[in-house]
């Protein structure tokens, strides 16, 4: 593979699995986060 | 998909899929990249446990037997660090912490789960004690519990100092001290602090017996001042341990980075920041929370097999 081929396989992998993410952000995360650690941020307690 | 990007942003992700490569193919191993921004809402957060959870069954579904993991980050919530640890050992049977700039508070609680941590000349940890941060405008700052374990320390000292042994003269000096505290913090807030203390123990001790220090014969007596060491022991909240302290003060597993790596691995998170400059990676998911960027890189054996 050349150089030029090997960038926009880069390039292409990165964007796939930006948008496969920002799917599964969207679509999924909700419904995973328990409701009791928004209780705790809310709380604030940090390291 | 449109996979058009202006030149200098298709640059800058190059560059910095380039430096994640030459990293794993130099180390021989899969390397794992964790990086927060310092921007504000970059904190570790229990979105990022399922959004590793995604990249690592993505990357590597079995799981590898050596796992490096490069990180940068200011810290975050406590019961979130502690479970991405144990999410990553979950993937790898052996697994070596990389830290060129810093990997503070929760950071660093996430680097007791290695069985070493490599640190970059300049590269600092901290304690893993806890703050209480207010949420919203005109909020109160955070304090840290160290910081008021360090008032009542400060409290019992003068009274010694000051010979009150009379317990009346003790207790008018002692008593607007403590209402002061109570009335600045709140009762519950101050109870909270030092309950998550305990569990914060719990977890860096956890972390420390089952990987560090897996195979010591009295883990617990190698274990127990560490702790210590790194939260009610240690002089401030913000205190930085270099190299140094943690090896020969705290006692950690801790080697120095070779100086190539070294070089890299800072490379590649300035790149990253350019990235987030770019808004490339760390993106904001609604108001409140700043997206991480974790991506992992494979040897070139490794891939071959893919």
């Amino acid at each position: 593979m050349n150089k030029e081929q090997d960038e926009k396989k880069i390039i292409e992998e990165f964007l796939k699995s930006k948008e496969k993410m920002n799917k599964f952000i969207k679509e999924d995360l909700g419904s995973i986060k328990s409701p009791i650690r928004d209780i705790l941020k809310n709380k604030g307690i940090f390291f | 998909m449109n996979f058009e990007l202006p030149k200098e942003q298709k640059e800058c992700l190059v560059t910095l899929y380039n430096f994640g490569n030459e990293i794993t193919n130099l180390r021989k191993r899969p390397l794992l990249i964790m990086f927060y921004s310092k921007e504000e809402c970059s904190q570790i957060d229990e979105g990022d446990i399922y959004e590793l959870e995604q990249k690592l069954n993505e990357k590597i579904p079995e799981g590898v037997f050596e796992l490096d993991v490069c990180i940068q980050t200011l810290g975050g919530d406590a019961n979130s660090s502690y479970l991405i640890a144990q999410l990553i050992r979950n993937y790898s049977n052996y697994m070596e912490i990389l830290i060129p700039n810093y990997s503070y508070s929760g950071g660093t609680l996430i680097s007791l789960a290695s069985n070493k941590i490599i640190l970059g000349k300049t590269a600092k940890i901290s304690p893993i004690d806890l703050q209480l941060s207010y949420i919203g405008e005109d909020s109160p700052p955070a304090f840290a519990l160290v910081n008021i374990e360090k008032y009542i320390d400060f409290i019992v000292d003068t009274c010694n100092k000051f010979k009150f042994k009379d317990e009346e003269n003790k207790t008018k000096f002692v008593t607007p001290l403590i209402k002061a505290l109570v009335e600045s913090h709140g009762t519950s807030d101050l109870g909270e602090l030092f309950r998550m203390r305990g569990l914060t123990e719990f977890h860096a001790r956890i972390l420390l017996m089952d990987y560090m220090f897996k195979n010591e014969t009295e883990k617990r007596k190698i274990v127990d001042p560490i702790i210590k060491l790194l939260t009610s022991e240690s002089p401030t909240h913000n205190f930085e341990i270099d190299f140094h302290i943690a090896k020969r003060i705290i006692g950690l597993k801790v080697e120095n980075m070779d100086s190539k790596i070294y070089k890299l691995t800072r490379q590649l998170f300035s790149v990253c920041e350019n990235a987030r400059n770019f808004g490339l990676i760390c993106e904001f998911v609604g108001n409140e929370r700043r997206r991480p960027f974790f991506e992992i890189f494979l040897p070139k054996e490794d891939k071959k097999n893919e």
